[in-house]
């Protein structure tokens, strides 16, 4: 058991198949993109040119332009960052909350478990669509509340998963003899127990940054995620759909983004898991 | 059992009235309350005597306390926006949301199946391989954008099906509303479907390890036979949570998918009602797709320990 999670061989498991390397790659090449879109981009995202609209790509907008005749390429760049930035912040956001409340379950046992476990399998029956719905629609979709709201609507599985890892961890030899040093059990808990959970941590973080992804892009579809004119690929989904019986290409670009990057989190977070856990 | 149900039931119970409680305190504590008060056309006195009306000059969990009682009386309230009472829209809107992710769960569910059953047999073939890369695609595909490429390739370039809405304007057939069903049921559907062909593959692949499957082969039973009576009936108990899970993502996944094929749903009214702060009509849909998706979990938990002999509650 302690062997098979020693990390190196977790990490010769992973770069075993082509999967793990191809879904690394596609993450690097969008993080790039998302990064340096300021440099990458050929145009202003939000630069309208009214004389221009909805015209077929060509050599000066390599994926032509949009309604208001914005460049396609450029929008699809920032709307890249808009993306990967709510992913990846409601992704901390809902391990943060997951781990803390699994935790604190796994640890301290006796009602603390009860509250919470009580409360995690009530939350896991809730309709997040309603509840998402409900929540940005009369707080109004303002990054941080986007971010916090898609966060609440996924800890469950995390606090779960800690929950049951530090079950079985908390009486492992290690454990007691921290205790035996006069260690405090807040202490123990997160430097010698909660360290344990780290794989399946990583491996749910992953999962979820593709959950945070496509979620953010079904309530910018909805138009209550990002709100225009900020570009993200679901709001610019939703200005396509106008336009299908004209344009149908401008609605195959922000999906294929959306649609691959959330299949490479998802991709590297199912090699990770079996990684490192190759039961 | 009967100590279970009832058990069950006092929790549902108190898991709606959280629901709701939250749902009534972050809607009243949004500014300006309903949009159709803010109307500058509006007299200021008007605007009061609606708010009196309305019981909306009221402390907020006084408002909640008498919501609570009009709804244990089965009265959801009235809309102040579209000027119905809550019951109707939801009335006319419920069927249509039932008849979409009816037809979906039934398409996931009887392809699904069957496909996860054949992967897990043919493990590590390029059938397996197949089907198991379909379906993580699926797992990844945004709704609304594989919704929009079917309408793109079906009714704007092979113009065989009609985009959107439950009925052609003048007709009410049965066969019009079935065109009309097949692309949004196929698109939920066959996202779903994904789950379900990971969850079946694997149950199965559990359940053909077990040492009574062994058994029945050492038997000398017919394969197929062991597949049907053994190995499934078992691989069957985790595909019933399933279910169970899968309703909540079905029901929000109906939501998107009416939105964007303008299927006259619940969804729609929901998000409808979202964009003009209609309070009434929000509490509404909140009870009755929790109430929805609650009675799921409890069928799924009921028919696990009838399928499951050593599950006592």
């Amino acid at each position: 058991m302690r062997g098979a999670r020693s990390p190196l061989k977790a990490s010769n498991r992973f770069w075993r198949g082509w999967t793990s390397k191809a879904a690394v790659s596609l993450i690097a090449v969008l993080a790039l993109g998302a990064l340096l879109a300021p440099y990458l981009a050929p145009y202003d995202p939000n630069a309208m040119d009214l004389m221009n609209t909805l015209a077929p790509p060509s050599r000066e907008h390599p994926l032509g332009t949009d309604q208001s005749g914005r460049d396609v390429l450029s929008r699809l760049l920032y709307g890249g960052r808009v993306s990967m930035l709510v992913g990846l912040a409601s992704m901390a956001a809902s391990i943060v909350i997951g781990s803390v409340l699994g935790a604190l379950a796994g640890y301290w046992g006796g009602w603390v478990d009860s509250l919470i476990s009580r409360a995690t399998d009530m939350m896991l029956s809730v309709p997040m669509f309603f509840f998402l719905l409900t929540v940005l629609s009369i707080l109004g979709s303002s990054m941080p509340i986007l971010v916090i709201a898609i966060a609440l609507s996924n800890w469950m599985q995390v606090a779960r998963m800690v929950r049951a890892e530090v079950l079985a961890n908390k009486n492992l030899a290690f454990v007691e003899s921290a205790t035996a040093l006069g260690l405090t059990r807040a202490r123990t808990l997160a430097r010698h127990i909660l360290p344990q959970s780290l794989p399946t941590i990583i491996v749910a973080a992953t999962l979820g940054i593709a959950y945070a992804i496509l979620t953010e892009s079904a309530l910018s579809y909805l138009g209550i995620g990002v709100t225009p004119p900020t570009p993200s690929w679901g709001n610019m989904l939703a200005d396509a759909r106008s336009y299908i019986w004209v344009s149908p290409l401008l609605t195959l670009w922000p999906g294929v983004m959306i649609f691959i990057t959330v299949l490479a989190f998802n991709a590297l977070g199912d090699t990770l898991r079996s990684a490192t856990d190759p039961t | 059992m009967t100590r279970f149900v009832v058990r069950r039931f006092v929790e549902a119970l108190v898991l709606l009235l959280v629901i709701t409680a939250f749902t009534f305190a972050l809607i009243h504590a949004a500014p300006g309350g309903p949009s159709i008060l803010l109307d500058p056309s509006m007299a200021p006195e008007d605007a009061q005597r609606l708010r009196q009306a309305y019981g909306l000059d009221q402390p907020v969990p006084i408002q909640y306390m008498r919501w609570l009682g009009r709804l244990s009386m089965g009265d959801l309230g009235f809309s102040i926006g579209v000027g119905r009472p809550v019951a109707e829209l939801i009335g006319n809107a419920l069927p249509a949301t039932l008849l979409l992710s009816g037809t979906a769960l039934l398409i996931a569910l009887a392809f699904g199946i069957p496909v996860g059953i054949v992967a897990a047999l043919k493990r590590d073939t390029w059938l397996d391989k197949l089907v198991t890369s379909l379906s993580f695609f699926g797992l990844s595909m945004p709704v609304f954008w594989y919704g929009l490429i079917l309408i793109i390739l079906f009714a704007v370039n092979l113009r065989v099906l009609p985009a959107g809405g439950m009925n052609t304007p003048g007709s009410e057939s049965w066969v019009d509303t079935l065109a009309h069903l097949v692309l949004p049921a196929f698109t939920l559907g066959t996202v779903n479907m994904a789950q379900v062909v990971r969850y079946t593959r694997s149950a199965m692949l559990g359940a053909v390890k077990q040492d009574y499957v062994r058994t029945a082969r050492a038997k000398g039973l017919r394969p197929s036979g062991i597949v049907l009576k053994h190995a499934f009936r078992n691989a069957l108990i985790p595909i019933v949570t399933l279910v169970g899970l899968l309703v909540p993502r079905l029901v929000g996944g109906a939501a998107i998918t009416e939105s964007v094929f303008s299927w006259p749903g619940l969804g729609r009214l929901a998000v409808a009602a979202a964009s003009r702060h209609d309070y009434a009509t929000i509490m509404g849909i909140t009870v009755m797709v929790s109430v929805l998706v609650i009675v799921c979990n409890l069928v799924a938990d009921l028919v696990y320990s009838a399928l499951d002999p050593r599950v006592t509650y």
